[in-house]
């Protein structure tokens, strides 16, 4: 919205659908996470979305002000870019599964909003498998067991990238979260040089062309489709994560094609468990956006891909 | 006088051509590109190649600059914003009058009390006021902008309700704006209401940006006052038997002013440039908080048309401070 305050919309009569109860919304844009918190705590706007973690807290003891939970679509994970030795070493990758303490991240850097990934998928979207999927527990020593069998000197030296300067659903803080990594991984017989970079374009540009050797990152879904996740991610050959695999790339493709609903969600199930076997990468957390309203404000129902409507919003009971 | 201006005005034409040179080359320098920017985590390289084709950054360098040169000489056309879609002129006629009102604001702040501040510290020279002053100026060159603004606003606008937190004006309002200049356009629409709107969403980010210009324009005022006070002709107009007031304004201050009045044209020209801390913590649709957007993605437009933009403001602010100068003191201008 160029140089603009606002946007808006008026209730429109002629429309179809159920009559909106509010005459007319405002969009304000707010960059700053903490004047978006005094904007709604001095009443000059009535909710937002994107609430920092730590803040849901003074959300919540404010008697005045109430939490909406958008349902976890996204993931965040540990990229592996296999273009980069020993990346290209499946002992390898598994040892860094092995040897990320996820659900310590989880625990200590999502304010109680975050739930353990086992695989790409969130568990709400079609084709997420649950059964089946192999699991990596932490355990520094599986790791280096693996590592040695992969025929690797300890430590294996490796570059951990992180963005700066952004907070994203599935990363509020990016750094900590690879402070933490790092630790649990130099347990596990790694030894990690930390890069980073601003988000946007510096990061995602050394990322996306395939310059990262293992990196954080994370998906936010735009439809209710798991070729959202999966499809978009390893259906084809990938400057992020460096490999060539015919038979992955032919069963999303064929995934993909599939109609009929419960053959599709079986055909998404049986990639998951391959994918978590190949391992591209290491996902770790799905977590659950929140947004912050007045308490009078009612009606509003979060999406998880955040398509909401405005027409059952009121005030009031 | 008309010929040191025309002169300085003309010094324009090779500032501009090597502001707009060093700006294209250093942001083509930066890793990634608009393609990046735009697309984000949903990159993928054919969507960056289209983007790229889309916007011309897939030819050589040099017919990129003949290009921008010529959309920006020929036909004064800053260009389209890459993310916004909107032309760049029409973002700076928006955003600029924001950025002035917030300059102007938080400068008509830092000197109401910063002068006043520092003339009565040099008169109470050694006492504890004197102490306190200097204390104060330390803290407020100290402070974090961003901190004291949300300070500023926990206290009077989520605690006491007194101020709004944000923005330029009430958003259910629907005032009219000819100029964009919110206060000027209350003036010109005559309506008290719109006015005391605008005023009140100023007072909050105007304190936080103008603290550190009050800070270095009371230290200034007060050494400046100091040296002043002490020279022969102040010592003389005392002994002449001229009552104290007359001194101050007549001799002391009209010569104390040189200084201040440059540092005043100075921190005036920084705060046109954009205050980025205090445009996003007061949510202030500014150029500062625009460009420092567009450096984050790579908006190349933006980039070469804004800061060209703000590279003539900069001159043209300092020939007023230069000009300002020689009406100030006979002896510049004569010479």
């Amino acid at each position: 919205m160029a140089g603009r305050q606002q946007a808006g919309g008026r209730r429109e009569p002629a429309l179809l659908g159920p009559k909106p109860k509010l005459q007319r919304i405002i969009f304000r844009p707010i960059a700053d996470n903490a004047a978006r918190l005094q904007a709604l705590q001095s009443g000059e706007i009535q909710g937002y979305d994107l609430v920092d973690p730590q803040d849901i807290g003074t959300v919540q003891s404010n008697s005045n002000l109430k939490i909406l939970n958008r349902p976890a679509f996204n993931v965040g994970y540990v990229g592996i870019n296999q273009s980069i030795p020993p990346m290209n070493n499946l002992k390898v990758r598994q040892a860094i599964a092995y040897g990320l303490d996820r659900a310590t991240v989880v625990a200590k850097f999502y304010a109680g909003r975050g739930q353990v990934a086992t695989e790409f998928l969130p568990p709400s979207l079609n084709g997420y498998a649950g059964k089946g999927v192999p699991l990596y527990p932490f355990s520094p020593s599986k790791a280096k067991a693996l590592l040695q069998q992969a025929g690797q000197t300890l430590p294996v030296p490796i570059d951990l990238w992180y963005p700066t300067s952004i907070s994203r659903p599935y990363m509020p803080d990016p750094q900590r979260n690879a402070e933490a990594f790092a630790a649990s991984l130099e347990q596990s017989g790694f030894k990690v040089t930390f890069h980073s970079a601003p988000w946007r374009p510096d990061y995602l540009a050394q990322v996306q062309s395939g310059k990262a050797q293992v990196f954080l990152l994370g998906w936010t879904g735009d439809f209710g489709d798991p070729a959202d996740f999966d499809n978009v991610h390893f259906g084809a050959f990938n400057p992020m994560f460096g490999f060539h695999n015919a038979r992955l790339f032919t069963m999303l493709s064929n995934a993909d094609q599939e109609t009929n609903l419960a053959k599709r969600n079986k055909d998404y199930q049986q990639a998951e468990i391959y994918i978590m076997k190949f391992l591209p990468m290491v996902p770790y957390v799905h977590s659950k956006p929140a947004l912050a309203f007045q308490k009078n404000v009612n009606g509003y129902i979060p999406s998880p891909v955040s398509l909401e409507s405005f027409a059952t919003v009121f005030y009031g009971k | 006088m008309l010929r040191f201006i025309v002169r300085r005005l003309l010094l324009l034409l090779p500032i501009l051509f090597g502001v707009s040179l060093l700006v294209f080359i250093w942001i083509r320098l930066l890793p990634g590109g608009p393609a990046q920017g735009l697309l984000g985590e949903r990159a993928t390289p054919q969507s960056i190649a289209q983007i790229n084709r889309q916007f011309g950054l897939n030819r050589p360098i040099y017919v990129q600059y003949w290009r921008y040169l010529d959309e920006t000489v020929i036909h004064l056309n800053l260009g389209t914003s890459i993310s916004s879609f909107r032309p760049v002129t029409d973002e700076i006629r928006i955003r600029f009058p924001a950025t002035v009102e917030l300059a102007l604001g938080a400068m008509i702040f830092a000197v109401s009390f910063g002068i006043p501040l520092g003339i009565l510290a040099a008169k109470k020279y050694g006492s504890a006021f004197d102490h306190g002053s200097l204390l104060a100026s330390l803290i407020g060159i100290s402070i974090p902008i961003f901190f004291l603004g949300l300070i500023l606003k926990y206290i009077f606008s989520v605690r006491l309700g007194w101020l709004p937190s944000i923005g330029r004006e009430d958003v259910l309002a629907n005032y009219s704006h000819p100029t964009n200049f919110y206060i000027l356009d209350a003036i010109i629409e005559r309506n008290p209401a719109q006015l005391w709107d605008a005023i009140r969403h100023l007072i909050l980010p105007a304190i936080a940006l103008g603290s550190i210009p009050l800070a270095i324009i009371a230290r200034i005022t007060r050494a400046s006052v100091l040296d002043v006070q002490n020279e022969d002709y102040v010592r003389t107009a005392r002994a002449k038997g001229l009552p104290p007031r007359q001194v101050d304004s007549r001799h002391v201050l009209r010569n104390a002013m040189l200084p201040i009045s440059t540092i005043i044209g100075l921190q005036t020209g920084l705060l046109l440039s954009g205050a980025v801390l205090t445009e996003t913590v007061f949510a202030w649709p500014g150029i500062g908080s625009w460009l420092k957007d567009a450096i984050f993605s790579r908006d190349y437009p933006v980039l070469q048309g804004g800061i060209l933009f703000l590279a003539v403001v900069f001159v043209v602010v300092n020939l007023l401070v230069d000009i300002s100068y020689a009406i100030l003191n006979p002896r510049i201008r004569l010479s």
